[in-house]
């Protein structure tokens, strides 16, 4: 393991100020409990905790943040905001990591390439609902 | 009679008709008949949780706007749209609370409604169907109306997320809710308590990872089973869709002997209540319920 | 007339943000100024001995000094005026710390802003009058409310200085909620060993006074002369003829939960709090009793040798006057049962710190075997759950309640000296041991009495069979966690107890946005309240350990015997006076006053009875409320004429 030089930039402090400005939340009232990925019920599926994703944006690592699953794998069931003991709505910032891609590349699924099969035998709440989360 | 605008969503009118249906049957039973808004269009499904995106929130405030001019047309009706989908009510409930607490959010919003005369005055409440039932008709009013009380049904209520999330949308408590429990009861059927009673099904999940949303619904479905229920209760087209679906598609990969139906509330009520079975659309569910309600002579 | 203005920079504080300089020189023209300077620090010393100089070469009359907050240091200067033989009411202090250079950042504003406030008073200065303080005569007797460890110290210090004490205790034993506790952290005291000493120094000193099962339930007065009414309940028991022999027990037909056990254990309802209560008695509680009435159950009375059971005994009323009274109100533990995903209430098995303390307690519901609620089993994991409702300012508490890391640290650690084979888990958020040998003590724990320690909330509690499935993260290894356990101990916090919330109101003491009482400074003044003489002992005012509040309540018994010690106090000169021949009783002034100063009060006038509005010297604070009320104009207030404010507005509108 080697050391991760950290600096806290021009950059670092974009990344973290577009995320508060995306989700209208203040990510420094975050203590670190963790209720938030102890709450979270698809945390098995995630490669990095909910609680890390906040704490690494409050360093303002955005190749980390980016890269990890955890926003994705979020289904906005929004447990963790309302559990938050620090009234952060934590499913908000996670939606605003989302967004901050989907401004960019607005296509984390591709809807031409779903088969019409499946387009036909979805509810409508699951397709646009996905929709809204996964593309821009 | 009391009558509510009633907003269905696109769900209702596809793959949860027999919701629809049955809901619409039992309310004209208990003087609160839900009345549909016409020209209603879709609220947006899943209410936007960025702070800088006002598009998305113009569909669900054309909604209220819609139900505030039809509610003009009915008898003794309130200031309230009534839902059945449990996503749409959450939707619709957050967009009201923010446009009411932020004047400038909703003058801009009204602003492209304008031209349609469709404005939003931020006079009218959601309410979902079951806080009508619990708040309006009254458990005690919904037992007289029942004929055929739901004996040998053990049933899980199970909430999902979005009848109970975030703050602004809930019904109910949301760590200790007891509508469904409350309803259930006063129709005969036999409550069994399962802690993963809002563990998430998967959600939207099921268009971009279907694997996650099987992860969700074969835990919740143990647990079911573990507790000795033969049904589960929900409010939501998508909870019961995964479900539903899903347990078929994993009770083929594995073997499963004993299948769970999956009842909307209304579909339970419409029973206990006496409607022609047929209101329920039993043909659309993948589980057909109508084997144990056979078994439990309740189906005729 | 000579004025006199100094200016302070109070180091940077002021001399920052502020041209000093430029606001000397601008008085310097202003009428009746004769010197007018700067200095680094005007509160010290050799900043005394400079106004103290220019009074005795220059004949200064007046003195204005723009520095700090008067609530500061107005005593201060006054007391200059007043060794040089001035009247200590021609000071007039400017606030230009608080009011310019700590709220504002451009330089130029705050310094034109200074200059408008010295200006301004300098014109009001100008018409100040000299004013005498009244005095008033002082009852040396003190009343402490509440008798948890709090009341029970300052009552103790005080009684040991030599003033006569009432101690009022709510419930019919003192001890509060220390008698509950099993061990104390950090050095495992018996919390029964070291408390009873105490309590039956209580009982005993020919200084003290104690109500038990009494209530106080008017207050009237002020400082030096508290006029107050305590309502003593009937406890239907005869404590001087009750030999404690328990006869009466076994025979009394209702049975109750013991609140003593945290409602784990069942009680009568003639019985005896715990078995080291003070005072010594049995009593009958009224509200469960079936009726105190020999006709319905005289079962008690039938048995009881020494006759000591009366039904005819009647509540009394108690009027008494005091000097100073402390505050010892004390806390109450968070309801858990609003934290509804830990379940407290509809699980068995999650219980409250203060129900383990019971648990672990020999005298306790299970005889100090560690048994679990639902079936008696002994736990053999226990997950123990720091800050059950402290840091949560979304659905909470918000703040901090102090003790919890330390008392569930003990409870993990007394746990795994009575079962050896048992696993006791912490979850905490963050380790809090500020306190006298407190990081040793978590040290030991972990290190020497094998306790678990990990950092991360629980979301939930579930039940899973007869365990308990707890989800929860390890927020050290980035994982989220699940296990099982036994029992859960949820670490509830502090929060103000009804108590400290009625006598609050009662007396109108101020509280903070949580209901914990208001300290007159939360720094220097951490004992005093803003009503003079009364003072606060313990968790009144907020979380506090047993070592803290003892040395608070030694505290306020030391501020009131400041006060008990006087023959007479002076009272401020500068309060509200009313023109008779202005005003018409209409009773605003009456209604409006915070401090329920001003009375109407029949005068004859030219042969006709009026009703005019009356100050009580005592009582006012001076706040200027019914002066700003009255329609007529008739209340004035010393010290603040509308003459001197008018000068001001002046000034300043001139700007």
């Amino acid at each position: 393991m080697s050391y991760e030089y950290i600096k806290f930039g021009k950059e670092e402090r974009e990344f973290r100020e577009k995320i508060e400005e995306i989700s209208g939340e203040n990510v420094f009232s975050c203590y670190q409990c963790g209720k938030c990925s102890a709450g979270c019920m698809f945390s098995d599926k995630m490669d990095r905790t909910v609680n890390q994703q906040i704490h690494r944006i409050q360093m303002g690592q955005k190749e980390k943040v980016l890269a990890a699953n955890t926003h994705w794998i979020c289904a906005s069931c929004l447990t963790c905001s309302v559990r938050c003991p620090r009234d952060i709505d934590v499913a908000a910032i996670m939606e605003a990591i989302r967004e901050y891609i989907l401004r960019e590349e607005p296509e984390k699924i591709i809807v031409s390439e779903l088969p019409k099969e499946v387009l036909e035998r979805l509810p409508n709440i699951a397709l646009v609902g996905n929709f809204r989360k996964m593309t821009g | 009679m009391v009558q509510y605008s009633y907003f269905p969503g696109c769900n209702l009118k596809t793959n949860a008709k027999g919701f629809e249906k049955s809901a619409v049957a039992v309310s004209k039973k208990l003087n609160a008949e839900l009345v549909e808004i016409p020209n209603w269009n879709c609220c947006g499904t899943v209410h936007t949780m960025t702070s800088d995106n006002l598009m998305k929130r113009i569909a669900p405030v054309r909604v209220l706007s819609r139900s505030r001019k039809h509610i003009e047309e009915l008898e003794d009706s309130p200031n309230e749209v009534a839902t059945l989908c449990s996503m749409c009510n959450s939707t619709l409930k957050i967009v009201n609370k923010e446009v009411k607490v932020d004047e400038d959010k909703l003058s801009k919003i009204n602003y492209q409604l304008e031209e349609d005369e469709e404005t939003y005055a931020e006079d009218m409440e959601v309410k979902h169907f079951l806080e009508i039932l619990r708040d309006s008709v009254g458990y005690k009013n919904i037992a007289k109306k029942v004929i055929k009380e739901l004996k040998g049904i053990k049933v899980v209520p199970y909430y999902g997320c979005m009848l109970l999330h975030p703050e602004e949308a809930k019904i109910d408590d949301e760590e200790m809710p007891s509508v469904l429990e409350y309803l259930m009861e006063s129709l005969g059927a036999e409550v069994i308590f399962s802690p993963l009673f809002k563990f998430c099904c998967g959600s939207y999940h099921i268009v971009d990872d279907e694997t996650i949303v099987d992860s969700q619904v074969s835990k919740i479905l143990q647990d079911v089973r573990v507790k000795g229920a033969n049904a589960m209760v929900v409010a939501c087209p998508l909870c019961a869709y995964n479900l539903d679906y899903q347990q078929k598609k994993l009770i083929k990969q594995t073997g499963e002997k004993n299948p769970i139906p999956i009842f909307y509330f209304s579909q339970l009520m419409a029973i206990a209540m006496g409607e022609p079975i047929e209101i329920n659309h039993f043909e659309d569910h993948q589980i057909d319920p109508r084997k144990l309600l056979k078994e439990l002579k309740l189906e005729g | 007339m000579k004025i006199g203005v100094y200016i302070c920079e109070c180091g940077s504080n002021i001399a920052g943000t502020i041209d000093t300089e430029k606001v000397a020189r601008s008085a310097e023209p202003l009428p009746k100024v004769s010197v007018s300077r700067v200095y680094r620090y005007a509160c010290s010393e050799p900043g005394q001995n400079l106004i103290t100089n220019d009074i005795e070469e220059l004949g200064l009359d007046r003195i204005i000094v723009a520095a700090c907050s008067p609530s500061m240091h107005e005593p201060t200067f006054r007391a200059v005026l007043k060794e040089r033989g001035l009247n200590p009411y021609l000071l007039e202090m400017v606030n230009i710390r608080e009011q310019c250079s700590w709220v504002h950042s451009d330089k130029k504003q705050a310094t034109e802003k200074a200059i408008s406030l010295l200006t301004a008073a300098v014109l009001r200065n100008a018409l100040q009058q000299p004013l005498t303080p009244k005095k008033v005569g002082v009852t040396n007797n003190a009343l402490v409310i509440g008798g948890g460890i709090a009341g029970i110290q300052a009552a103790l210090d005080l009684a040991e200085v030599g003033y006569k004490t009432y101690l009022v205790e709510k419930t019919p034993s003192i001890g509060g909620k220390m008698a509950q506790l099993d061990k104390t952290f950090p050095t495992l005291d018996c919390s029964a060993c070291i408390l009873s000493p105490k309590m039956v120094d209580v009982g005993r000193h020919p200084n003290i006074t104690l109500l038990a099962n009494s209530e106080v339930v008017e207050v009237e007065g002020f400082v030096g002369n508290f006029k107050v009414k305590i309502k003593k309940k009937a406890t239907y028991v005869d404590p001087v003829k009750c030999t404690l022999c328990d006869e009466c027990v076994p025979v009394c037909p209702v049975i109750i939960h013991d609140e003593y056990n945290e409602n784990l254990s069942p009680r009568r309802a003639i019985y005896i709090p715990f078995p080291q209560a003070v005072p010594a008695t049995y009593i009958i509680e009224e509200e469960t009793c079936l009726g105190i009435d020999p006709l319905i159950c005289a079962k008690c009375r039938d048995v009881c040798g020494p006759e000591a059971i009366d039904f005819d005994m009647k509540p009394e009323i108690i009027e008494e006057e005091f000097g100073a009274i402390v505050v010892a109100t004390g806390y109450e533990a968070y309801p858990i049962e609003n934290i509804g995903e830990y379940g407290y209430g509809s699980i068995h098995n999650v219980i409250s710190g203060l129900e383990f303390e019971r648990i672990l307690s020999a005298s306790g519901p299970t005889d100090g075997v560690v048994r679990r609620p639902s079936d008696g089993k002994v736990p053999k994991t226990v997950v123990f759950i720091h800050c059950a409702g402290s840091r949560d300012p979304a659905k909470h508490l918000p703040y901090c309640s102090k003790v919890c890391c330390m008392y569930s640290t003990k409870h993990a650690l007394q746990y795994r000296h009575l079962v050896h084979d048992g696993t006791a888990v912490n979850f905490y958020i963050d380790i809090r041991t500020a306190g006298k040998d407190y990081e040793e003590f978590y040290q030991r724990a972990a290190e020497e009495d094998g306790v678990i320690y990990i950092k991360g909330k629980v979301s939930e509690i579930l039940e899973d069979g007869d365990q308990l499935l707890i989800r929860g993260v390890n927020t050290l290894t980035s994982e989220t966690v699940e296990m099982h356990a036994d029992l859960v101990v949820l670490a509830n916090g502090m929060m103000p107890s009804e108590g400290t919330k009625k006598i609050a109101s009662m007396l109108k003491l101020p509280v903070d946005s949580t209901g914990f009482i208001r300290e007159a400074h939360p720094k220097l003044k951490p004992v005093d309240t803003v009503i003079s003489g009364v003072f606060l002992a313990g968790t009144a005012s907020g979380p506090k350990d047993i070592p803290e509040t003892v040395a608070h309540a030694s505290g306020a018994a030391s501020r009131a015997s400041t006060i008990l010690a006087q023959k007479e106090l002076e009272i401020d000169a500068t309060i509200a006076n009313v023109n008779e021949m202005l005003c018409r009783g209409c009773g605003m002034c009456v209604d409006s006053c915070p401090y329920s100063a001003i009375e109407l009060e029949a005068k004859n006038s030219f042969g006709h009875t009026i009703k005019v509005a009356v100050v009580n010297e005592a009582l006012c604070k001076g706040c200027g409320t019914c002066s700003a009320t009255c329609l007529n104009g008739a209340i004035g207030h010393l010290g603040y004429t509308d003459n001197q404010i008018l000068a001001q507005i002046k000034a300043l509108s001139q700007k």
